[in-house]
């Protein structure tokens, strides 16, 4: 009976600490909301959408792979209670929490592994970390991938060094849980699964059992993914739509280009691979998988950069400093042999330090906004569609603006006004029917950074520059630009 | 003295089931089906949208309740398990005499193999108390067993014919006349461990006083017969080895499986024995342990059965095992503020998801899924309406959440089982639950037509095909 109520204390301590932590940075989050991203605007506007049970809402929950569906559902709950039309409540609540349940998952796993007394420098290391902070209050989707990061990691370590179901089963679903949450993530889980098929084979299993192992690890990856490509199919009509912009669009200016990657990004991938090694002569193979875990995000972040792939590099790069953490605590706990102990955590502690101090000096911080300058924070969004409004209604009072893409959700979040229309699957025929003999519009953003992305690119290839047929360029709004639709393009 | 086998039904009338309904019940059930039905004449779709919600919210609640076992299971060790050096240390002559009760009907061909497995048994032969609980009219088996010269320590205890013909009652005449300090029961086809015997006994000394039944594993030792016995495995092992030992570990009311269960004798004739009139009465004893302020636990160790490979016997199997839990139900929910001061609000709710809730979810399951295809095939506008956002957001998540959640675990359980080979089949079980929705309206129906009607389970099927 002792062990059952330390065990409800503990929960309760647990519970406690969430409840706190998540009111706390939600508290920060509200004083400092002109300061958040304009992700969490977009997200609060998909939700409000969705709760309103409109087309465009379902769209945007599903239309995109840089926009995984989980945050926004995830956050669906607090939209519903807690409705706000100036302040994007759920956003931050749910920034708030996982990285809160981030924060927890981290302690928890350093103190069961041992890290001997020095795990709360390690959790401190995280928790007074400015970007981790940053990402905790802006209302950004970053937490939440972050959590099932650390949470596939945990899972894949422990499962290699205990061979228990319990963390094949947390691994499978974070895996499931963190393609859903952040398509960028997706390659990393793909190393993360080729380490497991590599144990299976390294460790000579019976052919039923490694096929049960992989099932078990798969399942709800697959399932996910299958489940949107039906929700795709089901609301888009297109059970790959989501993929589309994967292959196509514009790239343009990619935000960190092989120049780009910082000394420090090679450094720490180099220690990390270094750790593996050293983990491999201690004999610890889940600390020398978790190593080769903990590169993999870097090199990674470089290969994909130095290939011209347009790939989000900073949910790649945001999980350096938890991995090296876990690694960190792994090696110094009391599960590995003599050797690592003293060796790696040597190695590790300039790694963290020259990761913390990287993201201290800002290089991140930038980064996470890449495309910032070209995407106007909401503020200024206010007065830009004020602008495009009053540009419009001098023509005809009889009007409607299609505003492509998800950046769309930051003007018509800005007015709340029925003149803009998201388009997140324009048309130009199904815009006549839905409103004939309205003068319609069209606002496109530029194709810079994520807006490359947007299906109006890939659908109709340079409209932005050149515009399509039937339309006719109307102005320019800074990086917005607007066609009116003469007629629907063949 | 006169042994009564109804002595529950007797003494704590409102305990049994020997009433299915009470009048009190049926006035309640009448009423509030007039209700329904007049409110849904006069508002019929603000009614379809109320039960829509209701039965959302139950779904929801179920499947969190189902992830919430599942990560307790694999969580923390909260079964019993007693390793070798414990076992070793047991001293033959201070183990107590341990009654083993097989009540059987109609099954002359398991006969051999059962006395075998008995006596097999790693058990000191003279503390060894086997009663084989023979129906008085069963001569095919009554033969078998004279047929065969029984070890010592077994004994034939022959039941009179008289109503109800249920294997409860047979079981409290064993009951009655039992000589040991602990108490299990097998059914005629099982293969207990050869050490569960003894795993029970330093089990029993290791527990609490407030232990008085420690539930054995149960599995199948013909799971790859056909594509029924694989499902049935895989429910069985997501029960036995996942759901059980979460329950445990939340010290919840554990409906207990039908065999292998090891009581304290003087603590299970305390409580009057079996409901003879339950066609689940282990499910039913379950309950009423916790509801008399004791609890039951899961011990480490398996009983292997055979798992039933004819659909239309599995059915029937299936269908008295989910009219034993609304007779359970029914019962217990007779004066619902009794039962929730009895086990406690917590284990309160953990009856109405356990008993109630599983028979719920087979019922309305089929109409869901025919809303489902519905709107997948024809998108008729009019489902949407049925279902508000936050109706529909609860909805989907139960249906592509939720669902995974059940197969997931099925498929859990045969790994944790070593299984292996079986996990793929567990994915395909949504198909299985087809069969379960089947059985369970058989069951609801059953239940007011022949509420006592033993449908028994056909064994030996594996073994003649």
């Amino acid at each position: 009976m002792g062990s059952r109520n330390r065990a409800s204390t503990t929960v309760m301590q647990y519970t406690a600490f969430l409840f706190v932590a998540t009111l706390i940075l939600f508290c920060v989050g509200l004083y400092g909301v002109e300061s958040a991203s304009d992700e969490a605007w977009i997200r609060e506007a998909i939700r409000r959408q969705i709760a309103a049970n409109s087309t465009e809402g379902r769209q945007a929950l599903v239309s995109s792979a840089w926009w995984g569906p989980l945050p926004s559902l995830l956050g669906l709950p607090f939209s519903l209670l807690f409705t706000s039309p100036v302040l994007p409540v759920s956003s931050l609540l749910v920034s708030a929490l996982m990285g809160s349940a981030s924060l927890l998952l981290l302690y928890r796993v350093l103190q069961k592994w041992g890290a001997g007394k020095v795990w709360p420098v390690f959790v401190g290391a995280m928790a007074l970390n400015p970007v981790f902070l940053k990402q905790c209050v802006n209302g950004s989707s970053a937490t939440t991938s972050l959590f099932f990061t650390v949470l596939v990691a945990y899972g894949l370590t422990e499962w290699i060094h205990s061979r228990s179901l319990r963390y094949l089963v947390y691994f499978g679903f974070a895996s499931g849980m963190l393609i859903v949450s952040d398509f960028n993530m997706a390659m990393w889980v793909l190393v993360a699964f080729a380490l497991v098929g590599v144990d299976l084979v390294a460790r000579k299993f019976e052919p039923g059992q490694r096929q049960a192992v992989l099932i078990m690890a798969l399942t709800p990856l697959v399932y996910v993914s299958v489940l949107w490509l039906l929700m795709n199919w089901l609301v888009m009509g297109d059970g790959f739509y989501f993929l589309r912009s994967l292959g196509g669009g514009g790239i343009v200016n990619p935000p960190d280009s092989p120049t780009g990657m910082v000394m420090s990004h090679k450094v720490t991938a180099i220690v990390c691979s270094a750790v593996a090694v050293i983990c491999v002569l201690a004999r610890s193979r889940s600390g020398f998988y978790l190593g080769l875990l903990g590169a993999a995000p870097l090199a990674l972040a470089y290969y994909l950069n130095s290939k011209g792939f347009f790939w989000d590099p900073v949910p790649l790069l945001f999980c350096i400093l938890p991995l090296c953490i876990l690694l960190l605590g792994r090696i110094s706990g009391k599960s590995t042999g003599w050797l690592a102990k003293p060796a790696a955590a040597l190695a590790l502690i300039p790694a963290v330090i020259t990761a913390w101090m990287y993201l201290l000096c800002g290089g991140l911080v930038a980064d996470d906004n890449g495309d910032q300058a070209a995407v106007p924070g909401v503020s200024v969004d206010r007065d830009l569609s004020r602008q495009i409004a009053q540009h419009v209604m001098t023509k005809s009072e009889l009007s409607k603006i299609y505003v492509c893409g998800y950046d769309g959700f930051l003007l018509t979040e800005a007015t709340q006004d029925s003149l803009f229309i998201n388009a997140l699957d324009f048309n130009f025929y199904k815009a006549k029917d839905d409103y004939g003999g309205h003068a319609l519009y069209l606002l496109i953003h530029r194709p810079d950074g994520r807006s490359a992305m947007e299906s109006i690119h890939w659908k109709f290839e340079g409209i932005h520059n050149f515009g399509d047929r039937g339309t006719l360029h109307d102005g320019d709004f800074g990086a917005w630009r607007l066609y009116e639709i003469i007629q629907p393009a063949s | 003295m006169a042994v009564d086998p109804l002595a529950l039904s007797n003494q704590r009338p409102k305990m049994s089931a020997s009433v299915p309904v009470t009048t009190g019940q049926k006035i309640m059930l009448i009423l509030l089906s007039l209700l329904i039905v007049a409110v849904a004449i006069r508002y019929p779709w603000p009614t379809a949208k109320a039960f829509v919600l209701f039965s959302t919210l139950f779904y929801l609640a179920f499947s969190f309740y189902k992830l919430l076992l599942l990560r307790l299971s694999v969580s923390s060790s909260s079964e019993i398990n007693i390793s070798e050096e414990q076992l070793a240390a047991l001293i033959d002559y201070d183990m107590p005499v341990y009654s083993i009760m097989v009540p059987m009907y109609m099954e002359p061909e398991s006969v051999r193999h059962l006395v075998q497995a008995l006596d097999d048994l790693d058990y000191p032969k003279d503390k060894k108390d086997v009663q084989l609980l023979l129906e008085e009219d069963d001569e095919p088996t009554i033969k078998a067993v004279e047929c065969m010269s029984l070890p010592a320590g077994f004994r034939v205890t022959l039941i009179p014919e008289s109503f109800p013909r249920t294997k409860p009652k047979a079981c409290n005449i064993g009951l009655a006349e039992a000589k040991g300090k602990y108490l299990v029961i097998y059914d005629a086809e099982d293969r207990p461990e050869r050490d569960q015997l003894k795993k029970a006994v330093a089990a029993f000394r290791r527990v609490g006083d407030d232990v008085v039944c420690l539930q054995s594993k149960l599995n199948f030792y013909n799971p790859r017969h056909n594509l029924l016995t694989r499902w049935f495995t895989a429910e069985y092992s997501a029960w036995f080895d996942l759901s059980l030992p979460g329950l445990s570990s939340l010290n919840a009311v554990i409906p207990l499986g039908g065999t292998s269960n090891h009581f304290l004798t003087d603590r299970l004739q305390d409580m009057l024995g079996w409901d003879a009139h339950n066609v689940t009465e282990d499910c039913d004893l379950g309950v009423r342990i916790c509801r008399d302020g004791y609890c039951s636990r899961i011990l480490n160790t398996t009983t292997w059965e055979e798992a039933c490979s004819s659909l239309k016997f599995w059915i029937r199997q299936r269908t008295r095992w989910l009219k034993g839990y609304i007779q359970t139900y029914f019962v217990h929910m007779r004066n619902p503020f009794a039962l929730c001061r009895d086990l406690g609000f917590v284990n309160f709710l953990h009856f109405q998801m356990l008993i109630g809730g599983i028979v719920f979810s087979f019922l309305i399951n089929p109409l869901f899924w025919f809303l489902a295809l519905l709107w997948f095939t024809f998108r008729l506008e009019i489902l949407t309406s049925l279902f508000p956002v936050p109706v529909f957001a609860m909805g989907a998540l139960c249906l592509f959440a939720g669902n995974f959640a059940f197969v997931y675990t099925s498929a859990a359980g045969c790994y944790r089982r070593g299984y292996y080979d079986l996990v793929k089949y567990a994915l395909l079980t949504p198909f299985y639950w087809i069969m379960m929705s089947y059985s369970g309206w058989r069951a609801f129906l059953q239940f007011f037509a022949n509420p006592f009607y033993w449908e028994k389970t056909q064994h030996g099927l594996t073994e003649q095909s």
